[in-house]
């Protein structure tokens, strides 16, 4: 988990593997990454189901594409947390 | 965000997650069924078995049977140091029975008393006259991904949050009659007892002829419901759910941080 | 390799000169082969 293969990587674009992982993951990344301003694109694939590892395609305006990747990765953990801690105080 | 907890119980749980994307509301629910780990039996030595079952129909029967699991005192096989099995990382439960006995999840004789079968009376196999079934079985972590017994929900699920609007009733009520949850009343005009309780499937709307009826679906809002096998309680697996999606942006940041 | 003789329940050997399968006390010709002593592990999936 949380090991990476960038693909390919250019001031807009970026194309990484990341191992282990699904669309439990990746779909929550990809709609935290288009809910940025500078992202154009986010999309991801994984090409034969099961056996793949998901590759995640992004492409911004003109911000770094792993600056936008860590701030939506950022966005999910608080997300969580945010969650985790409404969930305990409903709970009581 | 904002979450409300209509129901919560050992077993059960539902609340309304509402003002985040499906994506998240998804994730948590694949990470419910997928991620939180939870102990199963995962191999079997088998020094006797007369029954009528066959060995590895019997490890299956058994390995379906949910543990109870505390996480903080187990960790998954491949995170432990040990190279095949220790105590932080896998229980043994013993079995030895003679027949004539129908046996139960319950003879399973723990080397932790804290993990032990969540149901007592699970059949596993009848026994007759002379046979014998002596075994020993090595209950690990797991993630549902892997295999469904290590699961801990048995049941997750949302839809998004009804809306139920009524403007112009002429009291004629058929969408009273018609709705399969029977959550509207005639009263003054058609009134909603339960709107959570709605299925979306729209009979009312097309019962009604005056079109005074209108159901929606709230694209942000998420119904959801969960059922746990009982291996940990309900608000436990929901909040580990969370945490196994925040354990992921956490990697994936820190793997990340030596990238330019 | 040890078999036990349905019939007459005794354990038996099996002669390799004998062509066919017999149990040499009874003559039934059903034998079974027992389980072996090893513990025998199998994955609960």
């Amino acid at each position: 988990m949380g090991e990476i293969k960038i693909l390919r990587k250019t001031k807009q674009e970026l194309e990484l593997e990341l191992k282990g992982e699904d669309h439990t993951f990746l779909n929550a990344l990809k709609s935290a990454l288009l809910q940025n301003e500078g992202v154009k694109i986010a999309t991801y694939d994984i090409e034969y189901p099961g056996i793949s590892d998901p590759v995640l395609y992004v492409r911004t305006k003109d911000t770094d594409p792993i600056e936008a990747l860590k701030d939506a990765s950022a966005l999910l953990s608080k997300q969580c947390d945010e969650f985790k801690r409404k969930f305990k105080k409903k709970a009581q | 965000m904002n979450v409300d907890v209509i129901e919560l119980s050992e077993s059960r749980a539902q609340f309304v997650l509402s003002g985040v994307s499906s994506a998240f509301a998804n994730a948590l629910r694949r990470s419910m069924m997928a991620e939180v780990p939870s102990l199963a039996i995962d191999d079997v030595n088998i020094y006797e078995n007369t029954s009528v079952l066959y060995d590895e129909v019997l490890a299956l029967r058994l390995g379906l049977i949910p543990l109870r699991t505390d996480l903080d005192l187990y960790v998954l096989r491949s995170e432990c140091k040990c190279e095949d099995g220790c105590p932080r990382c896998q229980v043994s439960l013993t079995l030895s029975v003679e027949g004539p006995k129908t046996v139960y999840s319950g003879d399973l004789q723990s080397s932790d008393p804290k993990v032990v079968p969540t149901e007592t009376d699970i059949p596993i196999v009848k026994l007759k006259k002379d046979q014998k079934l002596v075994l020993e079985a090595i209950a690990r972590l797991g993630k549902g991904k892997d295999h469904a017994k290590w699961q801990p929900a048995v049941a997750c699920g949302y839809k998004n949050l009804p809306k139920i609007v009524i403007s112009g009733c002429d009291r004629c009520g058929a969408c009273v009659d018609v709705c399969p949850k029977n959550i509207l009343k005639l009263n003054e005009t058609v009134v909603v007892k339960d709107e959570i309780k709605c299925s979306l499937c729209h009979l009312c709307e097309k019962a009604c002829e005056s079109g005074a009826i209108k159901i929606s679906a709230d694209p942000a809002s998420f119904v959801f419901s969960v059922e746990a096998d009982g291996s940990m309680p309900c608000m436990e697996m929901v909040l580990r759910a969370a945490d196994e999606i925040k354990k992921k942006a956490k990697a994936l940041t820190k793997s990340l941080s030596g990238v330019t | 390799m040890v078999y036990k003789c349905t019939g007459c329940k005794r354990v038996v050997e099996i002669n390799s000169e004998y062509g066919g399968v017999r149990c040499p006390y009874c003559g039934h010709r059903v034998l079974l082969k027992e389980r072996g002593t090893i513990i025998k592990r199998v994955k609960a999936e």
